[in-house]
C-alpha cells in the first residue's frame, strides 16, 4: 500500500521509517530525501570525545563509592 | 568511537552496585561520547561540557550507590536525559550567542563573511565551519534541542513532543528545519569555498 506523503512524513521516515506501507515520493521529495540522508549521516561523523582527564576523575569517584 | 552494546548494561549496573568498579567503567566506556556530544551541542563549549559531564556521571555514580536507579537497565536513555538535563539547565542560566569556542578556549566571530581576511584567517574559518558541528550549533534553539534529542539521544518524535510539551507535528516540524536550514549552511559554505578557490 502507498500513500501521498506531507513534508514532515519525510524526516518522520528518515528516522522512524513506516512498516506498514510505503510514501510515494515525487521527483523532488526524493531529492529532499536523500539530502536529508545525506546529512544524517554528517551528523553521524559528528561525535566528540571528552578528555581523558575527564573520564579519570570520574571513574575515580566511581572507585571512590566503591570503597 | 562507540561502542557496540555488547555486554548487558543491567548485569553491569549490577556489578557497580556490589562493588565492581570496573563495571562502571566500561559503561562509561559505552556512553562517554554521546553524553559528551549530547552536552556539546546544547551548551556550545568544550569547557563547559567537560565539566557538565563529569557531573552528570557523578549524579549517576551517586544515584545507583544510593539505590534509586529503577531504569530496568536501561542505562544510555537515563545517562543521556541526566546529561540533556544538566545542559538544558546550563544553558538556560547562560546562553551563549553569536560565539564560537575554538579548541584552544579563544573564540572567534560567529559568521560565513570571508572578505577582507589574511588566508590563515580564511584557512581557519574554514577548518571551523566544515565541521557539522559548528553548523549544528548554529541553528534556532527548539530545532537544535529536537536535532540532538532525535539524533543523539535516540528518543523518539512522541518521547521529544511529550518532553518538549509540542505535538509530535511541530516536533517533526523543527526537525525538518534543523536538517533544512543544515542542508542550507552547508549549500552557502561550499559557495563561498567556491569563491574563494575560483574568484571570477
Amino acid at each position: 500500500m502507498t500513500q501521498s506523503s506531507t513534508p514532515n512524513d519525510l524526516v518522520k521516515n528518515l528516522y522512524e521509517p513506516f512498516k506498514s506501507y510505503s510514501i510515494d515520493l515525487n521527483s523532488d521529495e526524493q531529492i529532499d530525501f536523500l539530502a536529508f540522508e545525506a546529512i544524517k549521516n554528517q551528523l553521524d561523523q559528528a561525535y566528540l570525545e571528552p578528555s581523558d582527564r575527564s573520564i579519570q576523575n570520574v571513574l575515580n569517584y566511581a572507585n571512590q563509592k566503591c570503597n | 568511537m562507540l561502542i557496540k552494546n555488547s555486554v548487558n548494561d543491567a548485569a553491569l549496573i549490577s556489578a557497580y552496585i556490589q562493588g565492581d568498579d570496573k563495571s562502571f567503567e566500561m559503561l562509561v566506556k559505552k556512553t562517554k561520547s554521546k553524553v559528551y556530544t549530547t552536552i556539546y551541542l546544547i551548551v556550545k563549549d568544550r569547557y563547559v561540557a567537560e565539566d557538565l559531564l563529569q557531573e552528570t556521571y557523578i549524579k549517576a555514580i551517586d544515584v545507583l550507590k544510593g539505590g534509586r536507579y529503577n531504569e530496568e537497565g536501561k542505562f544510555m536513555p537515563w545517562i543521556l536525559r541526566v546529561a540533556h538535563n544538566l545542559a538544558i539547565d546550563y544553558f538556560r542560566k547562560d546562553k551563549r550567542y553569536p560565539t564560537i569556542v575554538l579548541e584552544d578556549g579563544s573564540k572567534v566571530f560567529n559568521s560565513f563573511d570571508f572578505s577582507e581576511e589574511s588566508m590563515e584567517d580564511i584557512q581557519l574559518k574554514q577548518d571551523l565551519i566544515v565541521n557539522i558541528r559548528e553548523l549544528i550549533k548554529k541553528l534556532p534553539d527548539e530545532q537544535r534541542e529536537v536535532l540532538v534529542m532525535r539524533h543523539y539521544e535516540e528518543l523518539s518524535f512522541q518521547e521529544i513532543s511529550e518532553l518538549t510539551n509540542v505535538s509530535i507535528n511541530t516536533a517533526l516540524g523543527r526537525m525538518r528545519y534543523a536538517l533544512i536550514n543544515l542542508r542550507k549552511m552547508m549549500q552557502k559554505q561550499e559557495l563561498a569555498y567556491d569563491a574563494k578557490l575560483y574568484p571570477k
